[in-house]
């Protein structure tokens, strides 16, 4: 700073006086310097997941989300200075204005907040409520809705990820998918070398051979229990797809497993948790996806793996649409009964991925509005340093992520509808499978030298 | 009085304007200077925002606008205490990088002329979790429409840690602080910020920083500021008292730009 504003002869001597009150008033200031920093007890901190997922499971039929305007505000960065937007980056914390706008909204409509997160990529505050009273919950979401202050209320949802019991058959087609889809062919052109890919899901075996230097980063948006996150099954198996790098982890190069991408890297984010003790089926809700796709987006991800589905969700929706804005490629499974007005399917701009279906079925792939892959009985990795088959579009959405990867790894900038639109046109019929991506053919199209074998 | 620079400054003259016999080659190596670290500041603050993704550029983009009693920076008042308008613009696409860009009037005291103070700002913000943060930013300081305003242009490097959005602490180095008759030097100032959220749209804030211009002046002083923040919607208000401590010499060099006084501010963000 520079401060040649007062020529000299202008200088106003202050008196003893006004010495002595600057004096007591800095002292002042550096008391109420000392106590903001000593009352961090009064700022609000981050949201507690485990007591979040506790109350939210104790009464999920009455919990409800709204999002209000997350207003900017000027962040004071330097001390002694008036504010007027000098280097302040977005704030990451609710503004005033929001905080003040859900406790109002809360009191009028008999609400108690379970939990506020802002989600600085929308510019909003987001609010788990739990209706106090007995009115019913589309009542009360009908409401807010129609209240100019909300952005948007919506029940909260519940999700599942998209595993089912594998048959017990066919295991000798060890590592079968990888052939079919031209992986280990594009894997000589490329490993996926660096592309940072987020599996929103449950936990992941990150201590898991195979996933050894293969996890760039964990987060955890259910609870605190990371040896439970380390014995998660969907989210181990669905990594382990798209990353198992067996020549990384194993001594033993006899055993282990490859992925089809086994040089990306995986960002692990916990949204969802086992909701039976066999760990097959997951479950996941509106908060704890959204606090991941934010997550995702801040983590800078190329790729974000989303092997689960259920209903339209708005806030949802408009996170993933925001992903999509910026050049992130988000790939999602299809339910069972093949809604693609579900969440993610529904979102324009999501790659939509199904189980592909057995040779001989009808299917006319160039004009779906989905990709297939391998989802039948398809080798992977399990928790505690272990394998097995799985079946579900859960897995299957892994393989398109996972060839995406490959593909990011020879055009980085790959838009998300051209990569989806190639694999579309590359796709074909295998011995195996009606119609299913072929990630070799994908690269040969963009002048790669891939030379697949046939299936 | 001359500087080891070989620059000749004469005393200020008693029509309030200096009176300056600069060697030809030391200011043109000074301006040259200067003017490679705007043009590189600039250059990069336009390049991270070309590399913006089109589609997404305008959720980037905050703007603000406002107005102050009084335009204070570090405890120095540089409206000489008059109304203060402000305008800013921040670009921020989520990754890290930002970038931004600011104008304020400022007025020196005796002048009846009113000058602009421009920022351009660029630096990368890293976060850890939800709770704390760390910033690093480059800022060029440009001043026009006051006397000598080439003068006092300067740049600053400033690193930044915060916890939670609510407790900012900070060092803030300058290569090039120029002090009117002297010659531009060292300056690095220290911040200590905090701010506790209030029911009703109401937060408390306090901040304590010490600006070591000893370089210069051969000493430093206190500043710091206390007062609320009110938000509604998209209008803020801030009713903050300024105050500074300065040593007797100090105060008698800088004693009436250092400030001990009330400001109210709004700003409007869109």
């Amino acid at each position: 700073m520079s401060y040649p504003f007062t020529p000299p002869w202008k200088r106003e001597q202050r008196d003893a006086n006004g010495c002595t009150t600057a004096r007591a008033v800095l002292s002042r200031l550096t008391l109420c310097a000392a106590c903001a920093l000593s009352a961090c007890a009064l700022v609000p901190g981050t949201p507690d997941p485990a007591a979040m997922t506790r109350q939210m499971l104790a009464h999920p039929d009455r919990m409800i989300i709204l999002t209000v305007a997350n207003s900017p505000e000027t962040l004071m960065l330097r001390a002694g200075s008036t504010s007027r937007g000098y280097g302040a980056a977005t704030s990451y914390s609710a503004s005033d204005s929001a905080r003040a706008t859900i406790a109002a909204l809360a009191r009028q409509y008999g609400l108690r907040e379970v939990s506020a997160w802002p989600i600085p990529s929308l510019n909003v505050h987001c609010a788990m409520l739990e209706i106090s009273g007995a009115a019913p919950r589309d009542q009360v979401v009908a409401q807010l809705a129609a209240d100019p202050r909300v952005n948007l209320a919506e029940p909260l949802h519940t999700f599942h990820t998209l595993a089912g019991a594998p048959a017990v058959a066919a295991y000798s087609n060890l590592e079968q998918g990888l052939h079919e889809i031209g992986a280990y062919a594009a894997q000589k052109v490329t490993r996926g070398d660096s592309v940072e890919i987020a599996v929103i899901d449950t936990g992941i075996d990150t201590m898991h051979p195979d996933l050894r230097g293969r996890i760039a980063a964990t987060q955890n948006f259910v609870d605190d229990d990371w040896d439970q996150f380390n014995r998660d099954q969907h989210g181990t198996e669905v990594a382990g797809i798209i990353a198992a790098d067996h020549r990384a982890g194993s001594l033993d190069r006899t055993r282990g497993m490859e992925g089809v991408a086994p040089h990306a890297s995986i960002i692990a984010l916990k949204a969802c948790w086992q909701d039976d003790p066999s760990g097959r089926t997951a479950v996941c809700h509106t908060l704890t996806l959204a606090e991941a796709l934010q997550a995702a987006l801040e983590a800078h991800a190329k790729i974000v793996n989303l092997s689960l589905g259920g209903p339209p969700d708005p806030l949802l929706a408009e996170l993933v649409a925001l992903l999509i804005r910026k050049g992130v490629i988000v790939v999602g499974a299809v339910e069972p009964d093949g809604d693609m007005n579900a969440f993610p399917v529904g979102v324009p701009g999501v790659i939509a991925v199904e189980s592909a279906r057995r040779a001989g079925d009808t299917v006319d792939a160039s004009s779906s509005p989905v990709l297939y892959a391998p989802g039948r009985n398809v080798l992977t990795l399990t928790p505690g340093g272990n394998y097995d088959f799985v079946s579900g579009s859960s897995f299957a959405t892994a393989y398109v992520t996972a060839s995406a990867a490959l593909l990011l790894g020879v055009r980085p900038h790959f838009n998300p509808n051209d990569l989806s639109a190639l694999l579309r046109q590359t796709s074909g019929s295998t011995k195996l499978h009606a119609s299913v991506i072929n990630v070799c053919r994908a690269m040969a199209a963009l002048h790669r030298s891939c030379t697949d074998s046939p299936q | 009085m001359t500087s080891d620079m070989g620059i000749m400054r004469d005393a200020i003259s008693f029509d309030g304007q200096y009176r300056e016999v600069v060697s030809g080659r030391t200011a043109q190596m000074r301006v040259s200077l200067a003017g490679w670290i705007c043009a590189s500041l600039r250059a990069l603050v336009m390049l991270m925002v070309a590399w913006a993704t089109p589609a997404a550029a305008l959720d980037d983009w905050q703007f603000s606008a406002g107005a102050a009693t009084d335009n204070i920076t570090r405890g120095i008042d540089i409206s000489a205490g008059q109304p203060s308008l402000f305008a800013s613009a921040a670009w921020y696409p989520g990754s890290g990088v930002f970038a931004g860009a600011s104008a304020s009037s400022i007025r020196s005291l005796g002048s009846a002329q009113t000058g602009v103070e421009f920022v351009t700002d660029a630096g990368y913000v890293w976060r850890a979790g939800n709770d704390w943060s760390a910033q690093a930013m480059l800022a060029d300081y440009r001043f026009t429409g006051v006397p000598f305003a080439y003068r006092i242009d300067y740049d600053e490097l400033v690193l930044t840690a915060g916890w939670r959005d609510s407790v900012f602490a900070s060092i803030t180095v300058s290569p090039n602080t120029g002090g009117g008759p002297t010659p531009r030097l060292w300056a690095v100032s220290y911040d200590l910020v905090g701010r506790v959220p209030l029911s009703h749209g109401f937060s408390a804030m306090a901040s304590v920083g010490y600006y070591d211009i000893a370089q210069e002046t051969g000493s430093g002083y206190v500043y710091g500021n206390a007062g609320l923040t009110y938000q509604y919607r998209t209008l803020q208000f801030d009713v903050q008292y300024f105050t500074t401590r300065a040593s007797a010499q100090m105060d008698m060099r800088m004693g009436a730009i250092l400030v001990h006084r009330w400001v109210a501010d709004m700003i409007w963000h869109f």
